[in-house]
């Protein structure tokens, strides 16, 4: 016993080493794993106020440019409400059809469905407005900081928009801020559809461009342009479907291979981000639990 | 002792209220903070430069939402920061109770002793945060960019904060 004491007295500075590298690469593996209890991060309290502190000051810089989004934004909703328009983002693709579907049958199942649509499916996502107050593009995992959290509704793994298309999915919470995964991260997926031939892929960031992500699992069989939509497939009830991602920048047919290397434009512009809304799905748990009684997966 | 307390606040700060904003060329980024551990004085012990390193270094990754990540590359940088300092020993030895600064021993000297402790404190950093090897050259790009951009970042800083006439921290 006396000699072990006087080993590990000896050599203490490398126990210590490999106790505190032990230890970081738990943090680090904990941080990263996808279902784990929050550690501290930019979503506690003190750190977020002191965040949203220096960001008050910067927010001054990017006000006129804020403005004038969201009032294009403004147009765009007044546009909807005259028109009495689905607005483009938000609609859903698998609803009407159903109700197409469902039109060749009697008009009472026809208004059933229309009444069940309106009472429940067009209510189904909710839009919490939420400003941000730290972001980051240019690391390969890439995070944003904003400011409402639990007590405004806010749930981990709620999906994040803005105006322009996609932003992430919330990572963390606290009471009053939560932190969200950036589409710029490296282990962020995104179930996605090509809007023109519905064709289902997903879109993942190389860790490179905060402008271009890839889109993944499209077969060279399938027709594709450049300049063809990408949206979310709301499969996973994350993202309200139909919400743009992005667009096709280069497509390049490998050889021999089963896939495409496709580049999308994303809309988001990652760097300007200021405003952005946190999707609540009322229908997400339903759902989920239904899956999980089947034994699904989710994504 | 209280001189070291008040680097720490102000490396901190600094770190996390503007350097952290800078990027430049969407490449080099700047960590400064390591500044306060590289200019540790020269006698301090291992374990309580490891200590301070994995502190800083926490705290650092709580902003940058990289949990573990700092902490790591600082407390190994920490670890073989003693053997180093021993190999760049310059001719007559190290005077007593200072700090390996560019004001002490010569800009020289100083590059010499942080220019690979920089580096290898940025290759644990950039390559743990990739998680893999794919974009190798990218990141490696990002490794070498942002070294530079610390080392002068840490030199400019130096003599900024010590330049008045009182002895140097």
């Amino acid at each position: 016993m006396h000699s072990l004491l006087s080993f590990i007295f000896r050599y203490r500075a490398s126990v210590l080493f490999v106790i505190l590298e032990v230890l970081s690469a738990y943090f680090i593996v904990n941080n990263n794993a996808y279902h784990q209890a929050a550690v501290i991060n930019s979503s506690n309290r003190l750190i977020a106020s002191v965040l949203n502190t220096s960001n008050s000051v910067t927010t001054y810089f990017s006000l006129a440019e804020v403005n004038s989004k969201l009032s294009e934004e403004n147009a765009k909703l007044r546009e909807i409400l005259h028109n009495g328009l689905q607005p483009e983002g938000i609609n859903n693709l698998s609803d009407s059809l159903a109700i197409e579907a469902l039109a060749e049958d009697s008009v009472n199942i026809v208004a059933a469905a229309k009444t069940r649509r309106d009472s429940l499916r067009l209510k189904q996502y909710l839009f919490i407005p939420a400003k941000v107050v730290d972001n980051t593009v240019y690391h390969a995992k890439n995070y944003v900081t904003i400011n409402k959290g639990l007590a405004d509704g806010i749930e981990k793994d709620m999906g994040v928009i803005c105006p322009d298309g996609v932003v992430g999915k919330v990572k963390d919470v606290s009471q009053h801020f939560a932190v969200i995964s950036s589409l710029l991260h490296t282990d962020m997926y995104i179930s996605a559809l090509i809007k023109r031939s519905n064709t289902l892929g997903s879109v993942q960031w190389s860790g490179k461009n905060p402008a271009i992500a890839n889109l993944n699992d499209i077969p060279v069989h399938i027709n594709i342009i450049t300049g063809d939509t990408i949206v979310t497939s709301g499969y996973s009830g994350i993202y309200p479907p139909g919400t743009i991602i992005g667009t096709v920048g280069e497509v390049r047919p490998e050889e021999d291979a089963a896939f495409y290397d496709i580049d999308v434009k994303l809309s988001t512009e990652f760097q300007e981000l200021s405003y952005v809304y946190v999707v609540k799905n009322r229908l997400r748990h339903e759902k989920d639990s239904l899956k999980l009684k089947n034994n699904i997966p989710n994504e | 002792m209280l001189p070291q307390a008040l680097n720490f606040i102000v490396y901190l700060l600094l770190q996390i209220l503007i350097v952290r904003n800078l990027v430049l060329f969407d490449v080099s980024f700047c960590f400064l903070y390591l500044g306060f551990l590289l200019l540790l004085p020269i006698e301090a012990g291992v374990i309580v430069c490891m200590l301070l390193g994995f502190s800083v270094g926490l705290l650092v990754d709580i902003f940058y939402n990289t949990f573990g990540i700092h902490a790591a590359a600082c407390v190994f940088v920490m670890y073989i920061r003693q053997y180093w300092i021993e190999a760049v020993t310059p001719r007559g030895g190290y005077d007593l109770g200072i700090t390996p600064s560019p004001k002490v021993l010569g800009l020289q000297w100083f590059i010499t002793y942080a220019l690979p402790l920089t580096l290898i404190h940025h290759l644990l950093i950039f390559f743990i945060e990739m998680g893999s090897f794919d974009l190798f050259y990218f990141t490696f790009i990002k490794v070498l960019a942002s070294t530079a951009f610390t080392l002068v970042m840490v030199i400019v800083i130096q003599y900024i904060l010590h330049s008045s006439r009182r002895p140097v921290l």
